[in-house]
């Protein structure tokens, strides 16, 4: 018999990833036989010294970006000792929606959560890294300037995207570690989703032609159960995301946010669902509208950066101009 | 004296206005500074989004998109319109992300235009060049 599977399990996100991998109820069983979990904060009782002295390790299974210090040297170190690493789910793969923070300023961020905001007492300060007291010394981690997907960090062997990650991606993720248990070939950068986007695969009837009049938000208006979002108005990321979740929201009755990353010839989701909206925005009126009348239009979308990239900032040009000024 | 900053500005021009328009400027001999690097694209809605970000990310300080007037004259009918609706929208991302929006303009520029393209660019590089290179 094979020798079992060492795996290490960090996280850093709001553990749904892990609420989605226990639901997978007897399945996890037949990969108990060949995987022996060493750490993993939710569910063993492993702290980070466990982590650290062991030497090596086969598995490492990330799931939430990189948030604090803390987060990037755990994936440092999880990456220097195991074979295989594993990107689960979508903050992890892409940065998912922490990382929408990055629209902003860290000083910015720290001083509306500890001191703008109304729970928060006056002239109160964000807490700092290192805080001495009269005897003692208290540490936190640092808070980073920047939330980032874990391959800034690391390389990654595998991607599972999704948020959290559907059973169709999960069963596809244990036969790939079912695999490498029996091959014991490290796969690089695999991508464990459709290379086509949901739009293939959408339920949905396709229209043949769209005209939109606005971008509504989705409470603005009622959503039609077999209508295409975007014949309705409403921004859906089908378009540029990659398929393989099931269509779990579409038939939910709600818009796809994008949580699968984007399709192999998309670099920049938002920019490309930017030349979407622009080809189907009043397509019928543009001339009777003028210039006049699509600006009065377009202004008054709301939030836009934030809705075109809900799960994919850190892929953004966008954000990647803006880390290239701050340097 | 210290050398005054060169901003690089990417112009991506439609084949039937607004490039013509740079031809006719060549050919009229009319003087504009040399820091466009002019694209020629078939119509101004071919120009993806992508493109823009993507020269600004290469080191672009600015991006000039040229197209046919509104409302009638472009080639493809109605592809000045769907260029406008996507600066627009580019516009309002960059504001979002806090980079200054006047980095990216668009003009309408027609093929008879030679001297507005000359006057276009020379205002557009100085507008730039106050505003400084876009990495800092």
């Amino acid at each position: 018999m094979l020798n079992k599977l060492k795996a290490a399990y960090a996280y850093s996100s709001c553990a749904g990833c892990d609420v989605a991998i226990v639901n997978l109820g007897e399945k996890l069983l037949s990969l108990s036989e060949k995987v022996e979990f060493v750490y993993w904060t939710t569910a063993t009782d492993f702290k980070m010294e466990d982590l650290k002295r062991r030497k090596e390790l086969d598995l490492a299974v990330v799931a939430g970006s990189i948030r604090t210090g803390e987060h990037e040297e755990l994936v440092k170190l999880l990456r220097r000792k195991s074979k295989v690493m594993i990107a689960l789910g979508s903050c992890a793969c892409f940065g998912g929606i922490p990382s929408l923070a990055n629209l902003y300023d860290k000083d910015k961020l720290l001083n509306t959560v500890y001191g703008e905001s109304p729970s928060s007492s006056k002239g109160a300060e964000a807490p700092k890294p290192l805080t001495k007291l009269d005897r003692i010394e208290l540490t936190i981690p640092e808070f980073r300037n920047w939330c980032d997907p874990i391959d800034y960090a690391a390389s990654v062997n595998i991607y599972v995207p999704g948020c959290p990650p559907q059973e169709g991606t999960l069963d596809w993720f244990i036969t790939t570690i079912d695999e490498y248990y029996q091959t014991r070939s490290t796969p690089n950068g695999l991508m464990l989703a459709s290379e086509k986007s949901l739009c293939d695969t959408c339920p949905r009837k396709l229209p043949e032609k769209i005209s939109i009049n606005n971008l509504y938000r989705i409470h603005e208006i009622k959503l039609d159960e077999k209508k295409c979002f975007l014949q309705q108005g409403v921004l859906c990321h089908g378009p540029v995301t990659r398929g393989g979740c099931n269509e779990r929201c579409i038939r939910a009755n709600v818009t796809c946010k994008g949580c699968m990353g984007p399709i192999p010839k998309v670099k920049d989701p938002g920019a490309k669902l930017i030349s979407v909206i622009g080809t189907i925005l009043q397509s019928e009126n543009e001339k009777q509208l003028g210039e006049e009348g699509l600006k009065k239009i377009i202004e008054n979308f709301h939030d836009l950066t934030g809705s075109l990239y809900s799960y994919s900032i850190p892929l953004s040009y966008v954000e990647k101009i803006r880390r290239k000024r701050r340097l | 004296m210290s050398k005054q900053f060169e901003p690089k500005i990417v112009a991506f021009l439609c084949k039937w206005c607004a490039s013509a328009g740079a031809d006719l400027a060549g050919v009229s001999r009319l003087k504009y500074p040399p820091n466009l690097v002019p694209i020629r694209v078939l119509c101004s809605s071919r120009i993806d989004p992508q493109f823009v970000l993507d020269a600004f990310e290469k080191g672009a300080d600015g991006v000039l998109i040229g197209g046919c007037h509104t409302p009638n004259d472009c080639h493809y009918i109605t592809g000045n319109f769907k260029a406008f609706k996507r600066y627009l929208m580019l516009e309002k991302m960059l504001g979002e992300a806090g980079i200054e929006t006047n980095r990216l303009r668009l003009e309408w520029i027609s093929a008879t235009e030679g001297r507005k393209l000359a006057e276009v660019a020379t205002e557009f590089v100085e507008e730039i060049q106050k505003l400084g290179p876009l990495k800092r």
